[in-house]
């Protein structure tokens, strides 16, 4: 067996399409960016080594004039915060929720994934009839009690148009977060659980103790997506407000760089930096997980559990 | 014998000929890149039937077009001039969004092609806002210009007179805020709208002359002008005022449109396409924008042909691509306009389609024939960034987020 | 465990959860009576409401003249293409990178993870030029071939997350036998794996079949044009009719509604199956 999955010919075969293939549409146009993102390549430049700027383009996206991109990379990082600090522990809680084994489990976690499986258009379009000024659902319902309406719509308000573009995408991620949780959730034995209820573990000890340090895994995978995906964020905010002031968020505005003020060389630096800042959050959350985590794998810890469950279960739960 | 020889003869002759005759009229395929993908499009029907025209006249030419939404395809063409893959014909704006694809070579010039006879049928200036150094890069299938749209129903059933004057006007909006009536409106989330209304508020105080100088940053251009500053304070006056629904910032232009199209909002300052939207609907009037007393700008229009057909610089069959290109231009002016799509910019006889010209449109054409200049709109003008801080900075004078003075003081960055 | 008694927090979660469940299908709801409304009633008074004329005409519309089924032909196409492929390249190289021993594993699975951190908006222009230079612009290839590459990160992140949980007793009594590698993958391993398959093919879906920047930039006919940006070009430049927007709103959600309540199941029960099994 060792000699045939050590075969190099093999290896080849299983490995090599999907590296070449990924290289050629993902590698290489992202080296190309930043290649671009080094030269002076607007309308009146051609992309060639005679326009090449350095670093300057990376310096202008934050000092330049009228530059929104500081103020977008805020954005995003704001949305990160309320992703990680209000989405993902709401999921959580609904995950936790179901798996405790509510009635009709199987169709909530059903319908709980609806919003996701929606489009941004569909999303978009409703959330824009929520936040109407004169008929939408929420200001008839503030009126209804009383509350006062902000003043220029949700979407223009100074003070709501981010935060009203954020709960559209919060909102309808909620359940992809859940049913990522849910399934880890799950796949914890029965017998742990069971274990545990016996040794008098119950509702937040439970969650606490067993079931959320059993799938750190997947939250860290949770936290990954939610914070790569706050960077990428696009779409949405494209919809609701096109990322007019106040709410750019950094794919926006690069967008807006790159397409309609045709500054290629700017635009593609802003890029750049959108795919740094990613691998930035991962490898800090590789970190933080790594020393947790004790280097073993979900599958690898579940099984040692396994081999030595029931008796040693409450201590050795939550820490390996 | 002779006879035979004759025949032959003849039949040589015309199997010399044929090949020839085949080569003049080689099957070619053109492709064309339109906006009017939806049916709504009030020029969706008009282009059809130019197409239709086009396929009887040229047989052997095939069209294949690639229908767009405006929007998408400015951001598409902009992709695809980046990788030199326009199609043959195009779609394009004119001013400093074409001059873009024209610094990068994306663009044939047209020189070589028209003839005076051809030139003639222009109108005047038509060529003004597609011409680079003495090279035409495209030719205008409408004249274009912003007007004021009234609904003179709610206008008579409020009592209030239809303005003529900047007083005038903000009278009329603070009759229709005591009326309950929504004076005015616009599409503040696509930015583009809200630019109609502050460029002709622009040019009323500053008149022609100042604000041309300053889009088009010409020598002695700026935006600290005292009239411009004063469009600008008028702009923020009438925020102020509540002149637009509370969330006019956030509303798209079709969003914005719709309550304007149900007859509950008083005044509309768009493009003369919404002519075509208006067309049959007896409420409603086209009038100059309000004069500003003491400007001498009462008569000028924001506008002029600013839309244009191209033809991409590396097409492969560049006689046929001009053939398409001009036929799609003229026939498309005169279609346009008999179906209150836009106004004519190639000289036609109408008389024989007055009947079918709508009423809203010939208050148009009447209000054109009175201007004394046409000037691009601002954030096509404009290039690249320049145009985006001029939509951004005009949003802000709507969300009331800056004063007339801090419009300017910010839109004088594009002269550094 | 079984028996339930009717306490109060009992009902409180189940009204919370009642709750958050009218939150999640509302948009449905709110997207079905919209495609039946006309302007004035989707701009008016009446969002909530059922409409007051079930305009069908809305549907017949966006079928016929709004092309919505020429559209969703292109979709199904791509997006079935789509799955094959990455499913098939992910699960050939999660096998690879997971069961097979050699050096520049671990990088190699680093590689192209990376990619989960890289947004397409960053690779859009010089992607644009590369599937020109190949010829497939305004191709069904050219979506299919850019929607595999940047789904092939997410792809071998699932199957490769299942991958291990597999025993190895099972390969080592296939070599055993004398199966061959090729065998033993795709007749021992990957029938094991159509849970994971399901899962990943869902989450590929759902990004190929929304998708909207690429297949607005990279499509330029009707012909090959899917379904988000052919309703996009719904909204017209100057005047849109909003209740078929509406319908071919409808009929491209319908598809991923139909398909995702037929698989849930069957990812909810792979998913506990996978646990049982330990």
């Amino acid at each position: 067996m060792k000699r045939i999955l050590s075969n190099k010919w093999h290896i080849m075969v299983f490995v090599l399409p999907t590296v070449l293939f990924f290289s050629f549409f993902v590698i290489v146009p992202i080296v190309l960016s930043a290649y671009y993102s080094l030269l002076n390549w607007t309308t009146k430049t051609k992309p060639t080594l005679e326009y090449f700027v350095g670093f300057r383009n990376y310096i202008e996206m934050f000092t330049g004039k009228g530059t929104s991109f500081p103020r977008a990379v805020g954005h995003s990082l704001l949305y990160a915060g309320a992703s990680v600090f209000l989405q993902l522990p709401f999921s959580l809680f609904l995950a936790l929720l179901l798996a405790k084994g509510v009635k009709a489990e199987g169709f909530y976690q059903n319908l709980y994934f609806i919003p996701v499986i929606l489009s941004s258009v569909v999303v978009g379009q409703l959330w824009r009839k929520i936040y109407n000024n004169d008929y939408g659902l929420l200001n008839l319902f503030l009126r209804a009690i009383n509350v006062e309406t902000p003043k220029g719509g949700w979407l223009a308000n100074k003070g709501t148009r981010l935060w009203a573009t954020f709960v559209p995408v919060l909102w309808q991620y909620v359940g992809y977060h859940m049913l990522l949780m849910y399934g880890a959730l799950k796949s914890i034995s029965p017998d742990i659980i069971e274990a545990a209820t016996v040794d008098g573990a119950s509702g937040p000890t439970m969650a606490f103790h067993i079931q959320i340090p059993l799938i750190k895994p997947m939250l860290k995978v949770c936290l990954s997506f939610s914070l790569i995906g706050s960077f990428k964020l696009y779409d949405m905010v494209k919809i609701l407000t096109d990322g007019n002031i106040g709410t750019e968020v950094p794919a926006t505005t690069m967008y807006r760089e790159m397409f309609k003020s045709h500054n290629f060389g700017t635009g593609s630096a802003m890029a750049m930096f959108i795919v740094a800042e990613c691998l930035l959050f991962t490898v800090l959350l590789n970190a933080l997980f790594r020393e947790r985590a004790d280097g073993r794998t979900l599958r690898e810890r579940l099984s040692g559990l396994f081999r030595s469950a029931p008796d040693a279960l409450p201590k050795g739960a939550d820490r390996p | 014998m002779r006879k035979i020889v004759a025949v032959m003869l003849a039949l040589v002759l015309c199997l010399g000929v044929m090949p020839a005759m085949a080569e003049q009229h080689e099957e070619v395929t053109l492709t064309f890149g339109s906006i009017w993908s939806s049916e709504s499009e009030a020029t969706r029907a008009p282009f059809l039937k130019t197409l239709e025209e086009f396929a009887e006249a040229y047989p052997w030419i095939h069209v294949e077009v690639d229908w767009n939404e405006a929007n998408a395809w400015k951001d598409k063409g902009d992709t695809l001039a980046s990788q030199s893959a326009m199609p043959d014909v195009f779609y394009w704006n004119a001013g400093g969004i074409l001059k873009a694809l024209v610094d990068q070579d994306q663009i044939m010039p047209l020189n070589d092609y028209l003839d005076d006879e051809t030139l003639s049928r222009l109108i005047d200036g038509a060529l003004a806002n597609m011409t680079f150094d003495g090279k035409i890069y495209g030719l205008p299938y409408t004249n274009a210009c912003s007007v004021l749209y009234c609904n003179k129903a709610l206008f008579e059933a409020n009592n209030v007179k239809i303005p003529e004057t900047w007083d005038e006007l903000k009278e009329a909006v603070e009759a229709f805020k005591a009326a309950g009536v929504t004076p005015m409106t616009t599409g503040g989330g696509d930015r583009w709208p809200t630019n109609m209304l502050g460029d002709i508020l622009l040019l009323r105080f500053a008149g022609d002359e100042v604000f041309r100088k300053a889009v088009f940053k010409e020598e002695g251009g700026t935006f600290m002008d005292e009239g411009l500053i004063a469009g600008a304070n008028a702009f923020a006056e009438l925020v102020e005022m509540g002149a637009f629904p509370d969330d006019v910032a956030a509303l798209t232009r079709d969003e914005s449109e719709v309550p304007w199209h149900e007859g509950k909002i008083a005044m509309y300052v768009m493009g003369q396409w919404e002519g075509g939207n208006l067309a049959g609907k007896e409420d409603f009037i086209a009038v100059a924008f309000p004069a500003v007393p003491g400007v001498d700008s009462a008569n000028a229009f924001m506008g002029g042909p600013a839309e244009e057909f191209a033809v991409a610089a590396y097409t492969e069959h560049p006689e046929e691509a001009y053939l398409l290109c001009q036929f799609c231009a003229e026939h498309l002016s005169k279609n346009g306009y008999i179906s209150g799509a836009g106004l004519p910019c190639w000289k036609a006889d109408f008389s024989e389609y007055e009947d079918q010209i709508a009423s809203i449109t010939r208050q148009i054409v009447a209000l054109t024939n009175e201007a004394t200049s046409f000037l691009l709109w601002g954030n096509t003008a404009l290039e690249g960034e320049d145009s985006e801080l001029l939509m951004d900075q005009t949003l802000l004078l709507l969300s009331g987020e800056i004063t007339g003075e801090q419009f300017c003081e910010n839109m004088e960055a594009i002269f550094e | 465990m079984k028996k339930r008694t009717l306490s109060p927090g009992r009902v409180a979660i189940q009204v919370f959860l009642i709750l958050w469940t009218v939150a999640c299908i509302f948009p449905l709801y709110w997207l079905f009576s919209f495609s039946l409304k006309d302007n004035a009633e989707i701009f008016g008074g009446n969002v909530v409401g059922l409409p007051s004329h079930w305009i069908w005409s809305n549907y017949t519309t966006a079928w016929g003249a709004g092309k919505i089924s020429l559209y969703l032909r292109n979709s199904v196409i791509t997006t079935a293409a789509t799955l094959l492929l990455t499913l098939f390249l992910s699960f050939m190289s999660s096998y690879g990178l997971l069961r097979m021993r050699w050096k520049g594993q671990k990088a190699t699975m680093t590689y192209l993870l990376l990619g989960l951190m890289i947004p397409m908006h960053a690779a859009l222009k010089p992607l644009l030029g590369i599937l020109m230079d190949i010829n497939v612009l305004s191709t069904h290839l050219g979506l299919i071939i850019p929607y595999t590459a940047f789904n092939i990160p997410m792809a071998i992140l699932i199957i490769s997350g299942f991958i291990g949980s597999i025993p190895y007793e099972m390969e080592e009594a296939a070599y055993i036998d004398g199966s061959g590698v090729y065998r033993t993958a795709f007749t021992i391993i990957l029938p094991m794996m159509v849970p994971a398959l399901v899962t990943a093919a869902i989450f590929v879906f759902l990004q190929v079949w929304n998708e909207m920047l690429m297949a607005s930039v990279f499509v330029s006919t009707d012909n090959v044009r899917t379904l988000t940006v052919g309703i996009q070009q719904m909204f017209g430049q100057y005047q849109t009719d909003w209740g078929p927007i509406g319908a071919a709103l409808v009929i491209s959600t319908l598809p991923t509604l139909i398909l995702y309540l037929c698989m849930s199941s069957q990812v909810q029960r792979s998913l506990i199956a996978g646990a049982v099994k330990g």
